[in-house]
């Protein structure tokens, strides 16, 4: 299989053809050949069975007489011109008991083939056989009767005769003798070898002339045109699109190169679109790369400037720090002055006041706290901004720091005649920054005091969850669900009736910050006319974040 | 009579502490700058000095760290003069060895009880 393939491949379609025309060709010619022959031999056979026959009859009719007489030299010519005659191999005469009369052997002394006992009755019999010098050999025997004359000339018309009839005749019929006939089929078999062979030779000489000239032809038709093709569909593939098959045929194959040159044409159409494509892309994928490069150094450009402004913002953030810093000392230093000599005055240190003197002195010095507290606050708000604030963690009792607040502002809430209950455990100790802490109550139970005319500011502490809730509820004016948003935003105080109340407007912004700051939070609840809730909830132990 | 030396450089604060602890009945000594403020609280033995933080050359930090490295004087009870505005202050104060600290401005209220606990 793997040679026949190699054998393809090498020789192509060529040795396919002549296989199957010339394999075809044997099997059909063979098969009409051995047929014909076949039936050649058994008509020349069936003919030399004949005409054997006829011989025989003929010289066992012919010797009669022969014998009859006892005439030697009558009998031997007979043989001999017998003996002579074509196909014969040997011929002998015998008399009634077997005793050979005469004899003719041109290929030798037969084995006998038949004997009398073979003859069943007057008739001829033959035999077939091989075995005579290796030729074949039909052997007839037919017995020399003994004919009584008068009968036979009355016997003109063939009569039916009956089986009882024809054996009454058969034991009047006496058989005076018998002749041996042998006949070689060697001259007629040769003969159809022969012709065999000449058929054979002549015939295949004919189709392999004829398969060459047909492989020609193919050459010429189908495979030549083939290579053609293959060549053509080469160039086009290495690129050359002009590359046209030309054959001046109006068969399938000149309609397969029209298509062909057709196919080529509409390639190298589409060839050009895709290269005209092509060359388009390529300029706007320079143009684009070049595009891509202004914007890039552009970008960088941009990148540079922004570092720069960066620097020059951080620059400004320092020095807006160092500003602060710097601005609140210069603001501190003198206010240091006013706060002190206001006190001494108001103490009464240098002399009595009259009360007018009073007044207008706790005028200026409340003035100078709240410029005090504005300037502590927008320093806390900035340093918290900024990432600067400091937290300084250390363990307090928390309703010592609740105390202190209290004890701090129950003089404001006195005058105002304002409940201040306390509810505490006796100790409740927390890790955060004490300072903060109470900076941010102060913050909440200052602002209830300052917008509650009456009723009462309570101050609660629950802990809950590894967290400590402080709660300063108030029976104040409350606030309104609109104004809740602004509530911890800089600089905003919430509209209230009555007079305005003096604050920073930082309150609440920087305590909410602080708060975020020790990892906790404040949130509010009021209902407009009764009262509002700020509840401070810090973890137990403050811990870091991470930065 | 008690005696407290105040290390001050600013003019107008020297002068409200001086005027608020004359009037509570105490002699005061003045010292402007660190060194002076070492070398007084050697020389008189004061039974309290009063610090403030910012003081031009060395500033209350060093000098407080000088008075309690000198052996004689290193017991005095020192309260440190801080400002709200910087950063640390106090806690850098009584690291330094400050007894306690009184945050600016002072109020004269509160003033002379606030400075009595460290007597």
């Amino acid at each position: 299989m793997i040679n026949l393939k190699i054998l393809i491949e090498k020789y192509g379609l060529r040795l396919i053809f002549i296989t199957i025309i010339l394999v075809s060709f044997v099997i059909v010619f063979g098969f009409f050949l051995s047929f014909f022959i076949s039936q050649q031999r058994n008509l020349i056979t069936d003919e030399l069975r004949a005409r054997g026959r006829i011989l025989a009859l003929t010289v066992a009719y012919d010797i009669e007489y022969g014998i009859l007489t006892g005439g030697e030299t009558l009998v031997r010519q007979l043989v001999r011109n017998v003996g002579e005659q074509r196909d014969v191999a040997y011929i002998e005469v015998m008399d009634e008991k077997g005793e050979i009369l005469a004899g003719y052997y041109p290929i030798g002394n037969p084995r006998r083939l038949l004997e009398r006992e073979d003859l069943e009755r007057d008739e001829a019999t033959a035999k077939y056989t091989t075995s005579l010098e290796g030729e074949s050999i039909f052997e007839f025997l037919v017995p020399v009767l003994l004919h009584e004359i008068e009968e036979a000339e009355s016997d003109w018309i063939i009569e039916q005769k009956t089986e009882e009839e024809r054996k009454a005749e058969d034991t009047r019929i006496k058989k005076i003798g018998f002749v041996r006939l042998g006949l070689s089929l060697k001259n007629t078999y040769g003969n159809i070898y022969r012709l065999r062979n000449f058929s054979i030779l002549s015939i295949s000489t004919a189709f392999i002339l004829l398969a060459l000239i047909f492989s020609f032809f193919m050459d010429k038709i189908i495979v030549k045109p083939i290579h053609q093709f293959t060549k053509g569909a080469e160039a086009i593939a290495s690129g050359d699109l002009d590359h046209k098959i030309q054959f001046n045929r109006k068969d399938e194959i000149g309609q397969l190169a029209d298509s062909f040159n057709k196919m080529a044409q509409n390639l190298k159409k589409d060839i050009t679109i895709i290269r005209d494509s092509e060359k388009k892309l390529k300029e706007y994928s320079e143009n684009l790369e070049g595009k891509v490069k202004e914007r890039t150094s552009a970008l960088e450009g941009k990148t540079e400037e922004l570092l720069k402004a960066n620097i020059k913002l951080q620059e400004l953030d320092h020095l807006k720090s160092m500003f602060i810093a710097s601005m609140s000392h210069e603001l501190r230093t003198p206010l240091n002055s006013i706060i002190g000599f206001t006190g001494i005055l108001l103490m009464g240190m240098t002399g009595d006041l009259t009360e007018e003197q009073r007044k207008q002195m706790t005028l200026v010095k409340n003035s100078a706290n709240h410029l005090l507290n504005l300037i502590n606050d927008i320093i806390d708000k900035s340093k918290i901004e900024a990432g600067k604030a400091e937290v300084l963690v250390e363990q307090f009792d928390l309703s010592t720091i609740m105390q202190e607040v209290m004890d701090s502002l129950k003089v404001a809430a006195d005058k105002k005649g304002l409940e201040m209950p306390l509810k505490l455990p006796k100790e409740l100790l927390i890790k955060s920054d004490e300072r903060r802490v109470k900076q941010i109550i102060v913050n909440l139970v200052g602002n209830a005091v300052k917008f509650t005319d009456k009723g009462e500011v309570e101050m609660k502490v629950a802990e809950k969850d590894g967290m400590v809730e402080v709660s300063v509820r108030d029976t104040g004016p409350g606030i309104k669900k609109e104004h809740m948003d602004k509530l911890f935003k800089a600089f905003s105080q919430i509209p209230t009736e009555g007079e305005i109340k003096e604050g920073t407007g930082l309150g609440l912004h920087l305590s909410r910050k602080i708060a975020g700051l020790l990892g906790g939070e404040i949130s509010a609840e009021s209902e407009f006319g009764k009262g509002s809730t700020f509840t401070l909830s810090l973890p137990l132990g403050y811990k870091e974040k991470e930065a | 009579m008690k005696r407290i030396l105040v290390v001050e450089d600013n003019e107008r604060n020297m002068y409200l502490i001086d005027f608020i602890l004359r009037n509570s009945g105490y002699e005061v000594i003045e010292a402007w700058t660190g060194e002076e403020g070492v070398e007084l609280a050697l020389k008189e033995k004061p039974d309290l000095v009063l610090m403030d933080i910012q003081l031009p050359g060395i500033d209350g930090l060093e000098t407080t760290k000088r008075i309690r490295e000198t052996e004689a004087i290193g017991q005095t009870p020192i309260v440190a003069l801080t400002s709200y505005a910087l950063t640390g202050d106090r806690e850098k104060s009584l690291k330094a060895g400050c007894t306690g600290y009184l945050e600016k401005p002072i109020n004269p209220e509160t003033f002379m009880a606030d400075i009595e606990k460290y007597l």
